[in-house]
């Protein structure tokens, strides 16, 4: 169940464009590709790593990105606009049932087409939002379902 | 490409303890030994090999407010409570001369016994982001006044408290 590296980080923003357009010239990051959420997302990578994902913010977000990923906060400054920090690891089915058995809630979500399995749980101390990511493989293999799919939501 | 990879975030817990106890307990990472002495309480955890989650706390400290860049009180909640994300990077010169170039408020923070020199700067959201020049020893002198709107270098000496000096 080991988690193995920090993943990504979102920040929701009410101008998506030019966020990114700063993480671009001020950073050098490189916008890429990114799995099909059925609400406006953006990836933004250093080398081949996606390391900042962005998505909308503020008071109107789309239905599906609500029903997808919930929304922390409708902040539109300062680290409010931060919904969730990612990890990445191996071993779904064991922090499954390490989960379970601490009695930790969490969410079970797929993006299909790019092969994600993913966990969201609170920090409960600070209220902080944490994504656990794994190999959809992994999720096969345990014969795991999620509660919600990318591709169930409407375009 | 000088910003290289993400590193770490920055949680200032209400309770440090508690929130040590969930990041190891509940997501299963290990504290690291090796976080110097900032001035200020706090704990780096590892995922693997990698030092990705740093904690402080919300209890009153001043080195604290001064090297962060905004005070923190009591109550934060939610990723309020999240200060700042960190990459790592590496020619600080050229990343300077880049930041400059868009008009970007920049701090210099450096910790010369760490071997650490820090860039912070705020996205259009005011998201705070750090980039860490690992094993990068600037002369805090040479640096001041160049495009930062402050500069603040931690130092150590043997057997004393870590300080903080503003340059600007």
């Amino acid at each position: 169940m080991a988690l193995e590296r920090i993943d990504h980080y979102l920040l929701q923003t009410t101008d998506l464009a030019a966020t990114r357009d700063w993480y671009v010239e001020t950073l050098g990051m490189r916008e890429g590709p990114h799995p099909d959420f059925k609400f406006p997302v953006v990836w933004l990578y250093l080398g081949d790593k996606d390391v900042l994902h962005l998505s909308e913010g503020g008071r109107d977000v789309s239905e599906n990105r609500k029903r997808y990923l919930g929304q922390e906060s409708q902040a539109e400054r300062g680290s409010g606009v931060i919904d969730h920090v990612a990890f990445a690891g191996t071993g779904l089915k064991q922090m499954i049932a390490h989960l379970t058995k601490l009695g930790v809630p969490f969410q079970q979500r797929m993006a299909d087409d790019q092969g994600l399995y993913q966990l969201f749980l609170k920090d409960p101390v600070n209220d902080v939002k944490v994504e656990l990511s794994y190999a959809n493989a992994e999720a096969r293999t345990a014969d795991l379902r999620p509660e919600l799919t990318a591709s169930q939501l409407r375009a | 490409m000088p910003v290289t990879e993400l590193n770490h975030y920055l949680l200032v817990a209400k309770n440090l303890e508690k929130t040590k106890n969930f990041y190891q307990k509940v997501l299963g990472l290990k504290l690291a030994s090796e976080r110097p002495d900032f001035g200020f309480p706090g704990y780096w955890l590892k995922a693997g090999q990698n030092i990705c989650v740093h904690l402080a706390s919300q209890a009153p400290n001043r080195i604290r407010d001064q090297f962060l860049l905004k005070k923190h009180r009591k109550g934060a909640n939610g990723s309020g409570t999240v200060d700042h994300i960190a990459f790592l990077a590496k020619k600080p010169e050229e990343v300077r001369k880049r930041i400059q170039k868009h008009r970007v408020a920049m701090h210099y923070r450096s910790f010369p016994e760490s071997k650490l020199f820090q860039i912070f700067l705020k996205d259009p959201d005011d998201v705070t982001i750090e980039l860490n020049f690992l094993g990068e020893v600037i002369d805090a002198k040479a640096w001041a006044g160049k495009g930062s709107a402050s500069a603040v270098t931690l130092s150590k000496s043997d057997g004393r408290r870590t300080s903080a000096a503003r340059q600007n």
